[in-house]
């Protein structure tokens, strides 16, 4: 990303190549994750009984998260945690590889900041669970929150 | 966090650059590193590694300690 109308550097070019990659894949995944996923549709059937006739009432609606956090086929689900797994170290060790000290710190310090955000925030989510304040942990929604700290704290450290 | 914790060095790599004309994009290519490196070595929210720092004083032919400065002054002055 540049401000003015410069070539990037061949770094900065490898980097950029890297990163608009792994988006393509996520998005594959993603996408092919919604695609696979069983939406649960939720039925409600009321019944009433009113001076002998009877009216039956249905409500359809479905479970949108359930694209997300739905049952997968297990074959699917194998191959994800494989991509994710094998691929995503590969990857990411290429990308620290190809990246400059300046962008290998901004990442750390996001790492850092998102570690302590996890670290403070989980446990008070749990402990507060358990007194009964609360709905349960989430891990889907810890690890995105967490995602988006890190995020967050790497491009601001980066641009800024 | 450098700059974050107010242990940021001064330097004079932006007076440098222009007295060569080059931009941030053309020093960030003869340093290898990216232009946001640069950039942010140039205000100050970046110190330089050691490797790095050789590596700019051996692109200008100046010591570090012509380009770099800590503030603390001469090593009589410390303690």
């Amino acid at each position: 990303m540049t401000r003015d109308k410069e070539p990037l550097t061949p770094r900065e070019a490898r980097n950029r190549n890297i990163l608009i990659s792994c988006m393509l894949l996520g998005g594959a995944i993603a996408a092919t994750l919604v695609a696979e996923a069983h939406v649960t549709t939720r039925v409600v059937t009321t019944t009433i009984v009113k001076n002998g006739v009877t009216t039956t009432h249905v409500e359809r609606s479905i479970d949108a998260l359930g694209a997300f956090t739905g049952p997968v086929p297990p074959t699917f689900a194998i191959v994800l945690a494989a991509i994710w797994g094998l691929a995503l170290p590969v990857i990411s060790l290429l990308w620290y590889r190809t990246i400059d000290e300046h962008e290998r710190a901004a990442y750390r310090d996001g790492a850092e900041v998102a570690a302590f955000a996890y670290m403070i925030g989980a446990p008070i989510w749990w402990i507060l669970w358990r007194g009964g304040l609360v709905v349960p942990p989430d891990g889907a929604l810890i690890f995105i929150t967490f995602n988006f700290i890190y995020l967050g704290v790497w491009l601001w450290r980066k641009y800024h | 966090m450098a700059a974050l914790a107010g242990l940021a060095l001064k330097n004079r790599l932006k007076v440098l650059r222009a007295e060569r004309d080059w931009s941030q994009a053309e020093l960030a290519l003869r340093l290898d590193v990216s232009r946001q490196a640069v950039n942010a070595i140039e205000t100050g929210k970046h110190d330089p590694s050691l490797p790095l720092a050789f590596r700019i004083s051996r692109l200008f032919a100046m010591p570090i300690e012509a380009i770099f400065d800590d503030a603390f002054g001469g090593p009589n002055d410390q303690g």
